[in-house]
């Protein structure tokens, strides 16, 4: 092989490296989904907000700001949902389940999978 | 460029893509009061997801205390019924894991759980009283069930719970039925009980319990196995600002004060991993690991005290990459 095309095979692997970290990474200008008794809301996490998402089963605050996702207030009884804290990497979750609430992160996590 | 670089150029970009983009299924589903999600990496025959999650509802309206017309929910109603065989078979499971951990894994709670259910209970009264304690323990005790074939007997006012065991039981029978369905790699995440299928080896995060926004505690590579965490951190109540969490300490029959923050255990068999992690939350390091000694149980162990002790049995102590600030880490022998 000629010094050239083992510098545009180099370029090209290159350019697909970066399309890797750019699919796989989390962070600002990240997006979650929020699911609700199976319906999907897409979120960007960039876009500071506050809304409620209102159910037969309750209520569900969620508030997006610096890049993260969390639930700041609910009425449901053991409100472990807001003990989640924020999320902000890929592959994260926080799950309401009396009022059957997910909010994931877009993406891929640092894990296959998390223990709690 | 000559064809035959460009065509190689082209393969290695292919390859190089490989990794990423993976064809990954993923589903969830709300049973047994928990979120369940399941992702397949590897096979499995059309289908596959819903006939799990048909399980699992199936195993949800036997298993579930609040359905009258259940296995569970029968023994409780009348005191006594006859059900199935599976049924049996996990009851029996769950007395023998009550025998080896003494008592501090028990199934037959209920009536102290709902005396704890501080949501329902009004602000004047917040915490139940010593005597309330005493007088609801009086109902528990594994001893109480009796099985005689398929038919489960519980000593008057007791009753039955199998919420600390039940969704381990039923990681692994949704596993063995993935596995008929032609799945050859998949994690079941049964709201935080892991059960991992398939020969491949995984990336395990076990949530830091003092963490804040569920930061990880350590990572470890882990194949074919459940791993399930007890801990205080998720479920919890605070009253005057002590936290009062859920797992009850039987013999006190309040939430259990072993200076643990989380137990995780791993192990082949899901029912047993789910058991102990209970038991050992109550029981502390010391008496764990001597139930894992006296009985041989074929588990690891991670226990996170609230000094930032993480202490781990020395099968597991090796492969734990620890993440969070804090702590240290101890491979117990």
């Amino acid at each position: 092989m000629k010094r050239g095309d083992l510098i545009t095979i180099g370029v090209i692997l290159i350019i697909a490296l970066i399309g890797i970290l750019l699919i796989t990474s989390g962070g600002e200008g990240a997006v979650a989904h929020v699911l609700v008794k199976g319906e999907s809301t897409t979120v960007n996490l960039s876009e500071e907000k506050t809304f409620s998402i209102r159910t037969e089963s309750g209520y569900n605050e969620v508030q997006i700001k610096d890049g993260a996702i969390c639930i700041i207030d609910a009425d449901c009884p053991d409100q472990a949902c807001i003990h989640q804290g924020a999320k902000s990497r890929a592959g994260e979750t926080i799950v309401c389940l009396p009022h059957e609430v997910i909010i994931r992160i877009d993406g891929a996590g640092e894990v296959d999978a998390v223990v709690e | 460029m000559k064809r035959s670089t460009f065509l190689m150029a082209l393969l290695l970009l292919m390859l190089s893509l490989t990794g990423c983009g993976e064809q990954q299924r993923r589903e969830s589903h709300f049973a047994m009061d928990t979120y369940m999600e399941l992702t397949i990496f590897q096979g499995g025959e059309d289908g596959a997801e819903q006939a799990c999650f048909d399980l699992m509802d199936a195993y949800d309206d036997a298993l579930s205390i609040t359905n009258r017309l259940g296995d569970v929910g029968r023994i409780n109603e009348k005191g006594t019924a006859q059900v199935s065989a599976d049924t049996v078979s996990l009851i029996h499971t769950a007395l023998e894991m009550a025998r080896i951990t003494k008592g501090a894994f028990d199934p037959t709670l209920l009536p102290l759980k709902e005396l704890w259910n501080i949501a329902e209970r009004t602000e004047e009264d917040p915490l139940p009283k010593a005597a309330e304690i005493a007088s609801v323990k009086a109902f528990t005790g594994y001893e109480g069930v009796s099985v005689a074939g398929e038919t489960v007997t519980l000593q008057e006012g007791m009753g039955l719970d199998l919420g600390a065991i039940a969704k381990g039981y039923v990681a692994d029978r949704c596993a063995e039925l993935l596995l008929k369905k032609g799945v050859k790699e998949a994690i079941i995440n049964m709201g935080g009980n892991v059960r991992l299928v398939g020969q491949r080896e995984f990336n395990v995060g076990v949530i830091d319990p003092r963490g804040q926004n569920g930061t990880l505690l350590l990572t470890m590579a882990l194949s074919d196995c459940s791993i399930v965490t007890s801990g205080d951190y998720e479920r919890f109540v605070e009253v005057n600002g002590v936290r009062y969490h859920h797992i009850l300490d039987p013999e006190t029959g309040s939430p259990a004060q072993s200076g643990l923050c989380s137990v995780t255990v791993i192990g082949k068999d899901g029912a047993m991993c789910d058991a102990l992690s209970t038991a050992f939350f109550v029981l502390g390091v010391e008496d764990s690991m001597k139930i894992i000694k006296e009985h041989r149980l074929p588990v690891e162990t991670i226990f996170a005290s609230e000094d930032g002790r993480v202490a781990a049995t020395a099968g597991i102590g090796e492969k734990i990459n620890l993440k969070a600030q804090g702590y240290t880490l101890e491979v117990l022998k």
